[in-house]
């Protein structure tokens, strides 16, 4: 006898996202998850100075608005042909950095943990009414006063942000030829101190990661997709070779290849859209009308393919792409390699402060051509983020953005293939169905952003129901 | 013609974020005032005003969660999710309580462009939501443009048809602009709210505590725009009101309450003010930078 | 040519200074009352003589600042006002109602740019549209017209 469980709202993830699932048994035989949130930036940006980019496109998320600033920054700075000095590269990457290590510390502590730790009754952070919380008091109780000091170490996280780029989120500071804080002595001691403390935090952090991990061990076997991983590169556009973090690639069933961003196409089969071409390639200026009558569609989020795979994107992707991690596929081992990254980026921020320069910026007036293309790919807290931009007349012609939760949460395409995390949540043995916690559990590994994911303009008609399978 | 006007911020000079929020719970321990209940909930936005109340520092997040108001509500933190999560929605309209909302409220399509919750089958869109919880609470606020006044979310061509939180509910709306919004103010409003009733607001409904001079007013680069002194490109240390910069018709405190513990912002990172807490972001803000 | 006489009258002026230095100091060497009122009204007419002078200076810079401001009611084509829109240093002028107006440093054209519309235009029917109060013009400094 078949069932089917609709969780809406999941809880603790940025944006609005549901998961239906159809379960025969125990076991999830269907899975389909639908970003239920629509603003349309893409056709908001048309028309717009170029370099109002920046700034407008930090509003598409509240938790990795300097993501979207770099990715911005980047595609204009490939479309004006501005290529930025070694030292404000490094500045850059620092700020980037802190959004990292603000992102995976609430990510764990805040949107994870509660799902497998009995915190204290404090609303609305109050637990599940599960039964499934395994934890012997003592850990429950380490791990509750470490969320405690989560709050105030993202919040670190963010002041480093704010010392380099005014304020966070949706800071300034990054912009195109680099960066405008002139550093001096007293910021980079600010900020080394910063990253210095969330350096101890983040090994604080790692071993709760194992904690929960030894005792949710089924974990590691629940939520596995499939093996294909993708990273556009992050921390690695520098001279010195052993400085670089994550460089660009793609693996696919356990091979690295070179990443081709040629091979990435959107697919609108099960989105509510249409077009004159229901597959394109990012880049290309083709009007799309929101339709949510169409048959069958059942998200707002668009399809991204690579070769017309679903790729995995995350903290995940980019250890396995770089070799420094070795486990599995699972949400546990998702879970794991985001703890690994906190504590490898902190690092990595460490060096660069080292290297830094007291020097002043290096900005510049920037005349805007009358026609230029650029694209701005770069890795970050969720996986891998591209901006595609055109220029015609001075102003946006078209603007695309393909998000990390795009790939991750993106439903089946044409062909049928289940998107990343719909195929995670397919096989999952759900214990009690009254209370389908594993469900949420794997789809919160993945560090769903559901307000970036679902930035496409739509005109809409008929409203229609959602149908559940 | 000199006209003599009384700045509006004198007495408030003396009112900080934290001296008032310590005042509320001196009050709520006294029991001479109540902890009053309280739901935030995310709409059409980008949910960056929780993540800015999360950075708050005077008081922290987790001081104001335990001794200043009852949360019951919030996408991003709670416990539960799906139809439980929902029903402390639905529970918390029976009580007193303070609506926070966060984001535009998106109206095309009868608001289907954003659904919060499905409740025994049937969508709950956000524009429900926002009507259902808005006539019951005590207090509504806006928190950030996008909810004060429609802010990026209602930006041409407003493809979700998003409004601000006033122009879908028919009673008074306390906003709180900013994008983000200084998790200060929000802490502050709340505060006053608990202790003393509703601030005074001013002819936008905005607390003349936080909003009632510009940020031109107190610019840390007020002496250079005086002696006609300005930058010609970012990262220079001059006025960069030749640039673009929004000061002089924003209101906000950023000059002299800054960002993130208190330690910059958006002009002394060598950028002007784009005017993100200004009723007319982004459209009557543009172009941010020209040169 | 009229300056030239200025300077004239400015150097007599000055002479007229230093020979005052010279009675006091004769003054100073006479204990006689009636060489001491002599030198006084000396002194007297000299300043009075130089006072007429100073006010007559003033009146004629005065006129000539006049004929200044009157010369300077430059016409403006579309086309010359386009220039001024305030990029890279220069002026930034706005066209109402057919009169230019400098808006260089009014607080609210940050940019030389106003709720979306651009410095060095005619924004007449804007202006109509969402002002209509010409009140709120008066405060601007005027630089010319716009030719008809």
């Amino acid at each position: 006898m078949s069932k089917v469980i609709t969780i809406d709202p999941i809880t603790r993830m940025s944006g609005f996202l549901e998961i239906t699932a159809k379960v025969e048994g125990n076991l999830v035989i269907d899975a389909s998850t639908s970003g239920l949130l629509f603003r349309g930036f893409e056709k908001m940006l048309r028309g717009r100075s170029p370099l109002d980019a920046i700034y407008f496109t930090e509003r598409i998320c509240g938790i990795c608005s300097t993501a979207h600033g770099m990715a911005s920054t980047l595609a204009l700075e490939d479309a004006l042909k501005v290529f930025p000095n070694e030292n404000d590269k490094y500045i850059r990457d620092i700020l980037h950095g802190f959004e990292f290590l603000q992102n995976h510390i609430r990510h764990f502590y805040l949107y994870v943990i509660p799902s497998y730790v009995k915190l204290p009754d404090i609303h609305p952070i109050s637990p599940q009414d599960s039964k499934d919380f395994r934890l012997p008091n003592h850990l429950n109780e380490r791990i509750s006063k470490n969320y405690i000091k989560a709050i105030e170490y993202s919040r670190l996280a963010h002041e480093g942000l704010a010392v380099l780029g005014g304020k966070a989120p949706h800071n300034h500071g990054i912009f195109v030829g680099g960066v405008t804080v002139n550093i001096d002595a007293y910021k980079l001691e600010k900020v080394k101190s910063i990253i210095s403390k969330i350096k101890e935090f983040s090994n604080v952090m790692l071993e709760d990661a194992y904690i929960i991990a030894k005792y949710y061990p089924d974990y590691f076997k629940k939520g596995i997709t499939y093996p294909y991983f993708m990273s556009y590169g992050v921390f690695n556009n520098y001279h010195e070779k052993e400085l670089i973090y994550a460089n660009p690639g793609v693996s696919i069933d356990g091979k690295t290849y070179e990443l081709d961003s040629n091979k990435i196409t959107e697919n609108i089969h099960y989105a509510w859209y249409i077009s004159d071409k229901n597959v394109k390639r990012p880049g290309e200026d083709i009007e799309y009308q929101v339709d949510i009558s169409k048959k069958k569609a059942y998200t707002f989020i668009k399809a991204p393919r690579y070769e017309g795979l679903p790729m995995q994107v995350g903290p995940l992707a980019r250890l396995i792409i770089n070799g420094e991690y070795k486990g599995g596929n699972g949400t546990m081992d998702r879970i794991i390699a985001r703890a690994i990254e906190t504590k490898r980026i902190a690092e990595i921020m460490e060096i660069l402060c080292q290297k830094v320069e007291i020097k002043n910026n290096n900005q510049e007036i920037y005349s805007m051509p009358d026609k230029a293309y650029g694209v701005g790919l770069i890795d970050t807290t969720r996986g891998a983020l591209g901006h595609w931009v055109s220029i015609e007349n001075k102003v946006i012609r078209n603007y695309d953005i393909i998000t990390p939760t795009m790939w991750n949460l993106s439903p089946k395409d044409e062909k049928g293939l289940y998107g990343t995390t719909e195929k995670a949540l397919v096989g999952t043995e759900v214990k009690n169905t009254e209370d389908p916690i594993e469900l949420g559990r794997i789809a919160r590994a993945f560090d769903p952003c559901v307000s970036c994911a679902t930035h496409v303009i739509v005109e809409g008609r008929e409203p229609i129901e959602i149908r559940v399978l | 013609m000199k006209q003599e006007i009384e700045c509006p911020l004198m007495p408030c000079k003396e009112s900080t974020a934290k001296l008032l929020s310590e005042e509320a719970i001196a009050l709520i321990r006294e029991g001479k005032a109540k902890k009053i209940n309280a739901m935030w909930l995310e709409v059409t936005g980008c949910s960056g005003n929780i993540i800015s109340f999360l950075n708050g520092e005077n008081p922290g997040l987790d001081y104001v969660l335990t001794q200043l108001i009852n949360l019951t509500y919030n996408n991003s933190l709670m416990g539960e999710e799906g139809e439980k999560a929902f029903q402390i929605f639905l529970d918390t309209l029976d009580t007193e309580f303070i609506l926070l909302v966060d984001g535009a409220v998106s109206t095309k399509d009868n608001g289907l462009y954003n659904i919060v919750a499905k409740h025994k089958g049937k969508n709950i869109t956000a524009l429900e939501a926002v009507k259902m919880a808005g006539e019951k609470a005590k207090y509504v606020l806006a928190v950030g443009t996008c909810a004060s006044h429609g802010g990026i979310s209602a930006a041409r061509p407003n493809p979700s048809g998003s409004k601000s939180v006033k122009d879908v509910l028919n009673r008074e709306v306390i906003r709180l602009p900013g994008c983000p919004c200084h998790p200060d103010w929000v802490t502050g409003t709340l505060a006053h709210l608990v202790a003393h009733g509703k601030p005074e607001l001013d002819s936008l409904g905005r607390p003349i505590i936080f909003y009632g001079a510009t940020i031109h007013d107190s610019c840390t680069r007020r002496g250079y725009f005086d002696k006609g002194i300005f930058a010609k490109k970012l990262g220079e240390k001059e006025c960069m009101f030749k640039l673009g910069c929004r000061g002089p018709v924003t209101r906000t405190d950023c000059p002299r309450r800054k960002w993130n513990g208190y330690v910059n912002w958006p002009v002394e990172a060598n950028t002007p003010c784009i005017g993100c807490a200004q009723a007319y972001f982004p459209d009557g803000m543009e172009p941010f930078v020209r040169y | 040519m009229e300056t030239y006489s200025n300077s004239e009258k400015l150097k007599e002026i000055k002479e007229k200074v230093n020979r005052n230095c010279y009675y006091r100091k004769s003054m100073r060497y006479t204990s006689c009352p009636i060489q001491i009122a002599y030198y006084e009204n000396l002194l007297y007419t000299d300043m009075m003589n130089a006072l007429k002078s100073i006010t007559e200076i003033y009146r004629h810079i005065d006129k000539e600042n006049i004929k200044i401001n009157s010369r300077q009611t430059k016409e403006f084509t579309l086309e010359e006002l386009s220039n001024y829109d305030g990029t890279m240093g220069k002026p930034a002028y706005v066209a109402v109602n057919g009169r230019v107006y400098d808006v260089s440093n009014e607080a609210t054209w940050g940019g030389a740019s106003h709720f979306g519309l651009i410095a060095g235009k005619d924004l007449t029917s804007q202006f109509n549209g969402c002002h209509g109060n010409l009140g709120i013009l008066s405060n601007l400094p005027k630089v010319g017209i716009l030719k008809p």
